[in-house]
């Protein structure tokens, strides 16, 4: 029996876009276990979130990540529209729609550019960020803020988009899309990502049903699971199927996300088609009494909230579920069997967003 | 920030997510604290009377961190350097 070595992955590691640790146990270059150990990024949001009174956490939530903040701040305030029986103009969830989808977007062509960066190839990583710069621009343009965009409030969203700006939401997509076509194809059929991506880090089906995965985690190995087609939002009014590969391994879920992205496009003009005129907020009055539970779609798989108000401004338990939080636990069976090379691939293809696991 | 339209009601304290603003109704105060601030517009819209402008200026750098008070009974502004926190 080779002898075993306990090496540490990070926590701070160039690959990771934020701090975890996890402990490799190796012979010789084959990664046997993995123990991840989480901590560096907890900033007590839930504690927060009981300290404040609900309006003000949905400004709380949005901050627990910068690439998906809109996404939480959508799923708190359907949670307390839940609780409290507001029904959202349909302009506003259109818009929301929109807003989503743009994250998912940039999300997913971020994650491409780490990818790229994890394994060197720092050119794709460098081409695919610029194009998410468009997207950052159309972004900054309608909300005045590139990452967290505070637009989504209790009762609808607070700014409109005009028709020129929809316009050119359009005419900037038409780049995207086509930058996007370059990015996918050297994802696709590049030697270097196929050679470190192909068979690297295979989950089965069975084994991501048994893990919990969710997102494109999930969607890798063969599972057509979506929170999207619930329909929260206008999604029960758009066309889309969940984006499925049935290999289960980093290359499979590389080319989920890049197919979403499309998709993603594809769904932000069918909105955009479809917007109904009317107003984009409804005026809320009284307080949260009740409990809810609220899923939505993360560009990293199902996000959870479960929200407790007893009657009064403050709320009485905010818990907030994240993907990575589920999906960390598929490495355990992701990496075991592959070589020390491969382990920063794999911690990348499950998207890992630790500040949003440990809040 | 409009002091003569202000009636130190306090809800934009209240609404304010940073905490960056502090109304004492009793002395008809208005503390500001711009560091604290992550414009988001909350105060802007809860408040009854309107009080609260935002410009399109960006916040220039200062040396040390201050807290802007308003003070009502005849004088406009009064800038206090609070210190660094």
């Amino acid at each position: 029996m080779s002898r075993q070595t306990i090496v540490p992955f990070g926590p701070q590691h160039p690959v990771l876009p934020e701090p975890i640790q996890l402990k490799l146990t190796l012979e010789d270059e084959k990664v046997v276990g993995v123990l991840p150990a989480f901590g560096y990024c907890h900033r007590g949001v839930e504690k927060a979130g009981e300290i404040n009174e609900f309006p003000q956490n949905v400004f709380l939530v949005e901050r627990i990540c910068g690439i998906c903040s809109f996404i939480h701040a959508l799923c708190y305030c359907q949670g307390i529209e839940q609780i409290m029986g507001v029904e959202v103009p349909s302009r506003a969830k259109y818009l929301r729609v929109i807003w989503g989808e743009l994250h998912r977007i940039h999300s997913h062509l971020l994650w491409i550019g780490c990818l790229a960066d994890a394994f060197g190839f720092e050119s794709l990583f460098m081409q695919t960020w610029r194009h998410r710069e468009k997207v950052m621009d159309v972004l900054e343009k309608s909300c005045g803020s590139r990452v967290i965009i505070s637009t989504c409030t209790i009762g609808g969203v607070r700014r409109d988009l005009s028709d020129e700006l929809l316009s050119e939401i359009l005419t900037t997509l038409k780049e995207v899309e086509k930058g996007l076509d370059q990015v996918a194809g050297i994802v696709e059929k590049d030697y270097t990502v196929r050679k470190r991506c192909i068979g690297v880090g295979v989950m089965t089906r069975d084994q991501a049903i048994a893990f919990g995965a969710v997102g494109p985690t999930l969607r890798g190995s063969g599972v057509a699971q979506d929170l999207r087609q619930t329909g929260y939002a206008a999604y029960g009014e758009l066309k889309f199927e969940p984006v499925v590969e049935t290999a289960g391994d980093s290359y499979a879920r590389a080319l989920v996300r890049v197919r979403e992205t499309y998709q993603a496009i594809d769904l932000v003009r069918q909105a955009i088609d479809k917007m109904p005129a009317g107003d984009i907020t409804v005026k809320v009055r009284g307080n949260p009494t009740g409990e809810v539970v609220t899923r939505v779609e993360q560009p990293r798989g199902e996000l959870i909230y479960y929200i407790k108000g007893n009657g009064t401004k403050n709320l009485e338990r905010l818990r907030v579920r994240t993907p990575t939080y589920q999906n960390a636990a598929t490495l355990l069976v992701m990496m075991p069997g592959n070589t020390l090379a491969d382990v920063p691939v794999i911690a990348l293809s499950i998207d890992p967003c630790f500040s949003c696991t440990e809040r | 920030m409009e002091l003569s339209s202000c009636t130190f009601c306090g809800a934009c304290a209240k609404r304010c997510p940073a905490a960056a603003i502090t109304v004492d109704r009793q002395n008809k105060a208005y503390y500001f604290e711009p560091f604290r601030c992550i414009i988001c517009e909350a105060c802007i819209e809860i408040c009854p009377k309107k009080s609260i402008k935002l410009n399109n200026q960006y916040r220039s750098p200062e040396y040390k961190k201050s807290t802007v008070v308003y003070q009502a009974n005849g004088q406009e502004k009064a800038q206090q350097s609070a210190g660094c926190e």
